[in-house]
């Protein structure tokens, strides 16, 4: 043993006669600060009935019974706020994973916008299709489909990326056992709800169906929303929209709100309606 | 009437009045969806510098939107007072923004004279305000109404406690009030936004307020924020409300996309005369925001600022207890970020003020906005300076309903604390009584919810 | 909104009544939202008055008679058994120990009406009384923990609720009818339910042979009470152990609560706690004495008492309000079978379950068919927890399974039966419906909560058939 490692030795030996045992220090497994985990863990330890915190707290999704430091928030409730709106931001400006799209064999066009800020600030841009991209879908796309299901970004790229590799193969495949046929499905670059009305138009679909990204929350930056309508045309009322909200992990679940949504564009194919035309 | 001026060597002519509102206003992306807004800054300016030349009667001779065709407008130029509007309808936009920041013009002076000006006279003059000059302006002012308490009392700072859920649980909303009121929050209003739009919903929510507001004795006022028509069928049903909360716009058309008439308020006010449960005499309360006229097509061509105005004009014949600005909710194509929410928001309050109504102001944000919590905390401290009659309070500053962000129910007690500012006396000492509140501070009591559960 | 009538029947030790109320049910989301059918309104329309149990002698009811008051009161309700969709026949105490009474509770849920389920035992029972005593409800309002006794002729049903939860339930042999004497105060009947308590009594007491006085009334209660205050002791006392109901299992769970901070009394005896009945030969058995003895004992000076909405009808509220619950609103059914009633419940491993949700659904295969031979079910109904995030190829996986194991242990005709805790019943049968690929009939339901041992009874579909009505019970006669 050479001299330095006996140093060594001696000298741990002694920090611990004198000082107690210190193991080297293991990294303790990290906690996601935007997950519920650590949002359970910011929680008033004082207060007068402690079981009535726990029940209220489990009563409502806002963020209760987290205490403060002198009139201000906690430093892990903010850090907590500033997570969850880092990831909404994030949901809204950054692009849809190629990688999903490819493995769903969705080919991509774009509204008018050019890009992210256009998107953002001219919503009459991101409802309208340029005339090549009209061709283009009329070229890929199965014409006169029953029921033409499409993918968009809307205001969460997010959504697109963890909802739509579920929701979309339950809603083709519960179709298709019905006995309805879908159209080509394909994915819109900065698009808006409205969008759908054009497609509906150009590619002659008798009910239209675009999966969309909502605006994000603080809650959930990645919901998604169905929005369905029965022979959409350009300019019709706002109203004439079926939509099914809240599609995400802690909403309902993409798989059952794609079967929910077969179940509901067959009874849109049946009345020959929808929106507030229609009564499920 | 001169619509042109020189600038860097340029000459900028203006068709209309109206273009030489639109051009004026400080940048806002809403106006340019529209297609109202200057090109650059300096036609901005070029703007600025002809409306004021413009004259007090300029403004008021060409409303934006016509007599004949709007209530909106006729309401407000017929609550003209002809002795006032006498005495100023000479002066220049620009003169009547050096008076109003004059020394020698009192409370009592800007009161009076606010009842010769039309909307588009207080936005043009707005529009020559810088920042400051909006917050010392609407300083001066301080505009009281009485529902169960009174609201706007010089030194008071109040807040509406917004307990919003996802899907209205009435317990899940109760805890949210509880957590609001450990917090010294709820003394201008505890209302909600519900989710469900139905009457036997908010018939529920409003019963459960009026239990938690009388089982604990808490001197403030209740409401939730349905529409109109539902509201007054829950409270035909026998529903207790103190207030009836209605989105109003700046011209007839967006009100009718709102889905009211002038008539539905009229009816509404006379039924919570008889079946509210406020003392009174103010029992509406309103909310606009810039850009609601443009959403729905209802804008008629002019700019957002003078269309939000108009909105506050039609709101003072119906004397409303608290009038809410909405700032940012509506999104980057109304109001893009902060330098815009900001601004907005201290137009907003000054003309509200001006027109003689109790502000408040929703400081808000959407997530895609560029706008975050650091610059609605901004925009609260300058608006508190201003003698803002509120603001809003949800559980750490998240609302999980609207899904947008507002004021936290941390941020008042520390306003108030900066500005040496109170909440309404009575609510006050009940705070104090409760053990929340003491000498001004939150107490090591203050953020427990569960004081309240034994009620 | 839609609405349906549910009858309450208790035919307990000493009473028999009855309640018809009526559930309201509504979509509860807003129309963009997917739909959530919630039962939105309880309202009682009509309470029998309450009947002393008609017996024949110690060991047989007098079915006849009970069937004549039950047809009697839905004359007097201005209802007919095909009006009434739900409720529950619910026999407690004593008379659950007569010979003929599997046979009458099941006569009685078919002559009350289609849906009417017929259900005992003590844990249950406990919940029920608990529930239809307002102090669920009390529990919820006031964000405390809420312990309701419901001492009844039999025995006395023990349930706490926080802050609107089940927490505990248990039974025990503690009822103000375990002894009988008649004018002269002699001695008529014992409980055998009495035996293991009399023990501590220091008298003999035995029918015929003994006169009971007040000081021995107040001797026996207040040992009933004492074995009662033990119930809340951490260990549970011996004299609480002692009286535990033979198939009651939750009596440990109560020490195990947060603090207790208010306490209620209903059934017979609570009724005589809160009227302060003072004569205790009043009834000629333990009810009055037992409730002066609680007035002294800890259980009133330690907690805050509160006085129950409902005291001698708990129960039969209970079971008339608070039986039935609604499966969540996006489920599959192929066809309408229904009512299905006394479908048991095979509740499958977690292993197994995940193995399934992997594509290796042997486990799964395995445990229905060891139920199918332990329990000579010929149908079951198939219980799993789900997942609150499925993948696509998972849900498919799972489906193919499910359908197999169908396939090999079901008789042709047989419909598959499936129930999810977690909310993903549209799309597990939708994707079982393509996996069989056969017209065998499916109905999967999810959003219920269900216990190894359950029974589940499925009603005619509510809200234009979005939703089911459903009623988890455990059935004493098998």
């Amino acid at each position: 043993m050479k001299e330095r490692e006996l140093i060594d030795i001696i000298a741990r030996k002694v920090m611990a006669a004198l000082y107690g045992e210190q193991e080297p220090r293991k990294d303790a497994p990290l906690t996601d600060i935007s997950s519920a985990a650590y949002k359970a863990n910011i929680k008033l330890d004082q207060v007068e009935n402690p079981l009535a915190l726990d029940a209220m707290r489990t009563k409502t999704p806002a963020r209760i019974g987290i205490g403060k430091a002198g009139p201000r928030l906690g430093t892990k409730t903010l850090l907590a706020l500033r997570a969850d709106h880092a990831s909404a931001k994030d949901a809204v400006l950054k692009s849809v994973d190629e990688n999903i799209l490819k493995e769903l064999e969705l080919f991509s066009v774009q509204s008018l916008c050019g890009d992210i800020d256009e998107h953002l600030t001219r919503p009459d841009l991101g409802r309208r299709l340029s005339e090549e991209t009209k061709l283009r879908l009329q070229e890929h796309c199965v014409y006169g489909p029953r029921v033409q299901i499409y993918v968009s970004d809307g205001l969460s790229s997010l959504a697109v990326d963890e909802n739509i590799s579920d929701l979309l193969p339950v809603m083709i495949d519960g179709l298709e056992a019905k006995g309805i046929k879908t159209g080509t499905p394909f994915f819109v670059k900065y698009g808006r709800v409205p969008t759908m009305d054009v497609i509906s138009e150009i590619l002659n679909a008798e009910v239209t169906c675009v999966l969309l990204g909502e605006r994000p929350g603080l809650a959930a930056a990645g919901s998604m929303s169905a929005y369905i309508a029965y022979r959409a045309a350009v300019g019709m009322p706002e109203s004439r929209r079926t939509v099914i909200s809240n599609i995400h992990t802690k909403g309902i679940q993409p798989v059952e709100a794609g079967a929910y949504a077969v179940d509901v564009i067959i009874k849109i194919l049946e009345a020959k309606a929808s929106g507030v035309d229609f009564k499920l | 009437m001169r619509l042109k001026t020189m600038l860097g060597g340029k000459v900028y002519a203006f068709r209309s009045v109206k273009e030489v509102l639109a051009k004026a206003n400080e940048k806002k992306s809403g106006d340019e969806l529209a297609g109202l807004a200057a090109k650059n800054d300096s036609e901005r300016i070029a703007a600025k510098e002809v409306l004021s030349e413009l004259l007090v009667s300029d403004l008021r001779n060409h409303p934006v939107v016509d007599y004949d065709k709007d209530d909106v407008t006729r309401m407000d130029q017929d609550s003209v007072e002809p002795a006032v509007y006498h005495k100023i309808k000479n002066w220049s936009i620009g003169e009547l923004r050096e008076w109003l920041l004059d020394y020698n013009a009192s409370e009592a002076d800007i009161k009076y004279l606010s009842k010769g000006l039309t909307a588009e006279v207080i936005a043009g003059v707005t529009k020559l305000m810088s920042n400051l000059d909006l917050i010392y302006g609407a300083s001066k002012i301080r505009i009281e109404t009485t529902c169960n308490t009174t609201l706007g009392k010089r030194g008071t700072f109040s807040t509406r406690l917004q307990p919003n859920h996802t899907v209205d649980d009435v317990d899940g909303i109760t805890a949210s009030v509880y957590e609001g009121l450990s917090y010294g929050v709820g003394d201008a209003l505890i209302g909600l936004n519900p989710v469900n739009d139905t009457v036997s919903s908010v018939r529920e929510v409003l019963k459960r307020f009026d239990e938690i507001k009388n089982q604990l004795e808490i001197p403030t006022q209740q409401c939730v924020l349905a529409h109109i028509t539902t509201q007054m069928e829950a409270v035909k049903e026998g529903a207790p409300t103190d207030l009836f909360f209605q989105s109003i716009a700046g011209s007839q058309k967006g009100n009718e996309a709102f889905g009211f008439t002038t008539e539905t308020i009229e009816e509404a006010a006379d039924l919570l005369e008889r079946k509210g449960t406020a003392k009174g005499p103010n029992r509406m309360y309103f909310e606009t925001g810039q850009g609601s006229e443009l959403s729905s097509m209802a804008h008629h061509g002019a700019d957002q600022v003078t269309m939000e105005a108009r909105c506050y004009g039609y709101a003072k014949k119906f004397k409303p207890f608290i009038v809410n600005t909405v700032v940012g909710f509506i999104g980057p194509e109304y109001l893009y970020d902060s330098t815009q929410v900001i601004r907005a928001g201290l137009e907003d309050h000054f003309m509200g003020k001006l027109t003689g109504l109790p502000m408040g102001c929703d400081c808000c944000y959407t997530n895609h906005m560029a706008a975050g919590q650091n610059d609605i905390e901004n925009l609260t401290m300058l608006l508190a300076a201003a003698g803002c009659n509120y603001i809003i309070g949800v559980p750490a500053s998240d609302d999980v309903m609207l899904n947008y962000q507002t004021n936290a129910f941390h941020d008042a007690a520390a306003v108030r604390e900066i500005l040496g500012l109170r909440p309404i006396g009575e609510f006050e000492a009940w705070l104090e009584k409760r053990g929340v509140l003491e000498r001004g501070k939150l107490t090591g009591r203050a953020g427990d919810l569960t004081i309240f559960t034994g009620r | 909104m839609d609405s349906i009538l549910s009858v309450g029947i208790d035919i307990g030790t000493t009473t028999l009544s009855m309640v018809i109320s009526r559930l309201s049910f509504s979509n509860t989301a807003v129309s963009y939202m997917v739909p959530q059918v919630d039962i939105t309104e309880k309202e009682i329309l009509y309470k029998s008055r309450i009947y002393d149990t008609p017996s024949l002698d110690d060991t047989h009811l007098n079915g006849d008679e009970i069937k004549g008051i039950i047809e009697r009161e839905y004359r007097g309700a201005g209802v007919t058994p095909d009006m009434v969709d739900s409720g529950a026949v619910i026999i407690t105490g004593e008379s659950l120990l007569k010979e003929n009474a599997d046979t009458l509770v099941n006569q009685l849920s078919s002559l009350a009406g289609e849906f009417v389920v017929a259900t005992a035992g003590p844990d249950l029972e406990s919940m029920i009384a608990g529930k239809g005593s307002g102090a669920e409800a009390y529990s919820k309002t006031h964000s405390r923990t809420v312990v309701n006794l419901d001492i009844g002729g039999g025995t006395t049903n023990i349930a706490a609720f926080s802050c609107g939860e089940l927490m505990a339930q248990a039974c025990l042999d503690i009822g103000g009818r375990l002894l009988q004497y008649d004018e002269k105060g002699i001695i008529t009947y014992v409980s055998p339910r009495l035996n293991d308590l009399a023990q501590e009594f220091g008298f003999q007491i035995a029918v015929g042979e003994m006169t009971v006085t007040p000081q021995r009334l107040k001797k026996m209660t207040d040992i009933m009470a004492r074995a009662l205050e033990q119930v809340f002791w951490e260990p549970v006392g011996p004299l609480a152990e002692l009286v535990r109901t033979a198939s009651s299992k939750g009596l440990g769970d109560f020490k195990v609560l947060p603090r207790i901070q208010a306490l209620s009394f209903s059934g017979g005896v609570g009724d005589c706690y809160y009227r302060k009945e003072e004569n205790p030969y009043k009834y000629g058995d333990l009810g009055v004495s037992l409730a002066q003895s609680l007035r002294h004992s800890s259980l009133t000076s330690d907690y805050q008492l509160i006085e129950p909405v409902e005291t001698i009808r708990a129960t039969v509220v209970g079971a008339g309000v608070y039986a039935t619950a609604v499966s969540g609103s996006t489920i599959a059914y192929s066809q309408e079978l229904f009512p299905i009633k006394n479908i048991p419940v095979l509740l499958i491993s977690q292993a197994a379950e995940q193995d399934a949700f992997s594509g290796n659904h042997e486990k799964l295969l395995e445990e229905a068919a060891w139920f199918q031979i332990q329990t000579g079910a010929e149908t079951l109904i198939l219980c799993m927890k789900g997942k609150e995030r499925v993948s696509y190829e998972e849900l498919r996986l799972l489906a193919e399974g499910i359908a197999c194991g169908g396939e090999s242990l079901l008789k042709e005709g047989e419909p598959l039966l499936i129930l999810t805790e977690h909310d993903m019943a549209k799309s597990l049968g939708q994707a079982i419906g393509q996996a069989l690929g056969n017209g065998r009939d499916i109905v999967c339901i999810d959003n219920i909560k269900v216990s190894q041992g359950d029974y589940i009874d499925i009603g005619k579909p509510i809200m234009k058939g979005i939703a089911l009505p459903v009623v988890v019970k455990t059935l004493i006669f098998q």
